[in-house]
Parts: C-alpha cells; structure tokens; sequence
C-alpha cells in the first residue's frame, strides 16, 4: 500500500513540476517580446511612430479593401524593437500570435519593419503565411525587400517603401503578376508610385461605398466586387473619419517561416 | 435482486475502466499522430535544403572556381545527411540527435560556403544566385519552425505519457519518450571576430 502511495505522489509531483515549467514556458512564449494582437484589431500597426495619422488611415484603407475584396491580409507592423529575437522569427511569431490570414487558408502577409536608429542597422521581413508561399515565394519578397522597400527607408521614406511593396504584394498575392514578371515591374520607378496612389484611390472610393455594411463579414454584399479593385468604379470621396466600418480582424491564419528580409 | 447487486457494480465498475483505458489510449494515439506529423514538416523542410543545394552548387562552381574545397564539403555533407534518417513511428532522442547532427554539419558546411562567397561580386550580382539565397533562408527559417512546434507537441505527447494515470496506460501499450531538438551550442550566440 505505501509503495503504492509513494509511487502516487512521486508522480503527482512530477506532473505537478512538469505543468508547472509547461505553465512557465507557455507565458513566457506568450510574452516572448512580440506585441499583443492590437485593440482595436487594425492592418497597420506603428509602434514606431514613422507614419502620419493620414498616412496610416490610407494605407490601413487600402490594405482593408483588399482583405475585402480578396479576403488575403496583409498587415504592417513597424517597431522599434525586437526584443533580441530576430527579425524572421519576430516577424514569424508575430503572425501566428495575431492570426493574420484566414484559418485554414493561411493567406496572411505580415511586413515587419524596424526603422533605422542611430547606428542601429535597420530592418524588414516580409512573413509570407503558408497558403500565399506558391503565390509570393521567398524570392520574391526578397526582391521586394531589397529592391521596393530599403531603397526608400534609406531616405527615411517608409510610407513609400511601404506603399509601394504593398501594391507588389497584392498584385502578386491576386496572381495578377507572377515572380518573372517583377523585373520588368521593378524598372518602373515612378510608375509604381502612380499604381499606387490609382489604386489607393479607387480602392477609398469602393470602401465608402461599401462602407454601410456592418463590419467583421467576409462574405460580399454589393455586386460585381469581384475581380479585384480595377474593374468598379467610382471615386466616391474618401474622405471620413477613423474606419467605423473597416477591419473585420484577423482570421486566424498561421505562419511556416515563409518569406525573406534584409536590412539596411 | 439482491444477488444481481453485486454483478451490477461490478458491471458498472469494468465499464468505467474500460471508459477511461479507451479515452486514455485514444488521446495518446492522437498525440503520437501529431508528433509523426509535425516530424514530417520538419523532414520536409530539411528536404527542401538538400534540394536546393545541387543548384546552389552549380551556380556557386561557375563564378567561384577557387572554392572547389568548400563546395567538395557542402557536397560530402549532403551526401551524409542524405543516409541519415529517422523512423517517424519512434523519434527516439538517439535518432534525433544523430539526425540533427548530420544536419547541423551540411549547415555549417553551407554557412562557411556563404561566407567565401562574399569574395566574388559577380556571383553577389547574379540574380539567379540571390534568388536561390533567399530561397535558403527561407528554408533555414521554415526548418526553425518546424523544429520548434515538433518540439512543441512532443513536449505535450511526452508530457501526457509521464503523467498519472495516462501513463499506466502508455507503459502498457508501449509509447515510449519521444526526442527533442535541442539547441545547439553556439547557434544563437553571433560569431566573435578576432583580430
């Protein structure tokens, strides 16, 4: 009977002291250094304090619209610190904690980007969730990151790096464009800002539009939203204030360690 | 009725056994199917690196004809971490630190190939070259996660078989303890320069 006690409480202790480092562990990877998931759940996120007020309204629009009509999320994340992990594996856990993409699917784009402060190096990961990895492989959001992005965050214009890589992202992620197509993109320069601000137009106009359905829904009301942002028009004004009907939150999608950085 | 009594409570006691040895074993399996799963992403992901190396090589082997030494290691190294595999039904730790070990040495063979590289301009400017360089960072980065969630969900299989009263039922049915991927020594800490 004692034999019996004893080995009762050897491993009830030991189950004890197991949940208790699982328990330890579990909150220190919660804590592990990346951001809670944002309350309000929004697309941009700047911790940085690197974008305007306006500047982060446009783009938050442009990235819901997108969620919207194609239901991939891309959310951008700017910070100042990593908390000593590295950019890959920050960007990765941030993804996965906050669900950007949609369960099941998977097809979430998580842009982390750590600005340059004095002689710190400054950074960016694209995090590619695993369902869009065939659609933008690591090549080229390396492509994006070197050529798109770091040539303007080293003239301290990340609204622009960013603007820009974004339109790269969703014409790759819609499968508008493919890999071999980038190059020729890429030689554009000014013409991407144009596409860009075309598309931030349009894409405001059908959001106010769209406004008056309830948010949180991925399903679509209105007709003809269909096929991407080009083909419906109207450059109804954009202009409101905060995004009472905006992002419907992240979905839940998770993240295999796809994409690629680089630093500047 | 009174001699049925009995015959009741003993009824009632086997199914509660039976109920709990079921349950029991079901999530033990569920666990052990999990750990198998998770071991085939991380499978995957190292298959990937060795994939990509035959390329790699051949693009490197053009520019860089001097480094025919560092490429004949990356070579070797493949060609060793390509015997060693593991058997998803065990992943005893034995095998896992074999494995890792094979790995862990083609890893360090393409780490020192990456730096040689840096001598070679050209090579840095051909497109080909940095693609395939962020498609092996990318897998470097894949390989990490996979590790870390097998290492995730065998630490709540091995949990479960360890604890009581899960465990009778794992030392009865034979699931033993399955490996971890330990970190290894240095990967994290940044290499030192020396002057």
């Amino acid at each position: 009977m004692s034999r019996v006690m004893r080995y009762l409480s050897e491993n009830s202790f030991k189950a004890v002291a197991v949940s208790v480092v699982v328990a330890v562990l579990s909150v220190f990877t919660a804590s592990a250094g990346v951001p809670a998931r944002p309350v309000p759940q929004r697309l941009v996120n700047d911790l940085a304090s690197v974008l305007s007020t306006e500047q982060r309204n446009e783009l938050e629009r442009v990235l819901v619209a997108f969620d919207d009509s194609t239901s991939n999320q891309i959310a951008v994340l700017f910070v100042n610190d990593l908390s000593g992990m590295d950019i890959s594996s920050y960007a990765i856990e941030t993804g996965r904690e906050w669900g950007v993409g949609r369960a099941g699917y998977d097809n979430g784009v998580l842009i982390v980007v750590k600005p340059k402060s004095g002689n710190e190096r400054g950074e960016a990961f694209i995090a590619v969730g695993y369902g869009l990895e065939g659609a933008i492989p690591d090549a080229a959001a390396h492509r994006i990151v070197d050529n798109v992005m770091i040539p303007h965050f080293r003239e301290n214009d990340y609204y622009t790096g960013v603007c820009e890589a974004v339109s790269m992202l969703m014409k790759l992620a819609s499968g508008e464009i493919s890999v071999k197509d980038m190059d020729e993109d890429d030689s554009g320069g000014s013409w991407g800002v144009i596409v860009v601000l075309v598309i931030i137009f349009i894409l405001a106009g059908a959001l106010s539009s769209g406004r008056h359905r309830g948010g949180g829904s991925d399903t679509f009301t209105g007709g003809g939203h269909y096929r991407g942002p080009i083909i419906f028009g109207g450059f109804g004004g954009g202009g409101s204030g905060g995004f009472s009907g905006g992002f419907g939150g992240f979905g839940g999608g998770s993240f295999g360690g796809g994409g690629a950085g680089g630093s500047w | 009725m009174k001699k049925a009594l009995p015959w009741i409570i003993v009824a009632v006691i086997i199914l509660a056994v039976f109920l709990w040895v079921k349950n029991s074993y079901n999530s033990i399996v569920t666990a052990d199917e999990a750990a198998s799963g998770a071991w085939s992403q991380v499978e995957n992901q190292y298959q990937r690196r060795l994939d990509l190396i035959p390329n790699l090589v051949a693009t490197v082997k053009g520019y860089a004809e001097y480094e025919s030494s560092t490429l004949q290691e990356v070579v070797e190294a493949r060609a060793k971490a390509t015997q060693v595999t593991v058997d998803p039904q065990k992943l005893d730790a034995e095998s896992i630190a074999r494995f890792q070990e094979s790995q862990a040495a083609l890893g360090s063979a393409l780490g020192r190939l990456m730096v040689v590289v840096e001598k070679y301009p050209d090579l840095k400017a051909n497109q080909q070259f940095l693609d395939l360089q962020a498609q092996l960072e990318g897998t470097e980065n894949r390989i990490a996660v996979a590790r870390k969630d097998f290492n995730d969900v065998v630490k709540g299989y091995n949990t479960m078989i360890r604890r009581f009263p899960s465990n009778i039922i794992a030392n009865i049915f034979g699931f033993d303890a399955k490996g971890y991927f330990e970190s290894v020594e240095g990967a994290e800490v940044a290499p030192q320069v020396q002057f």
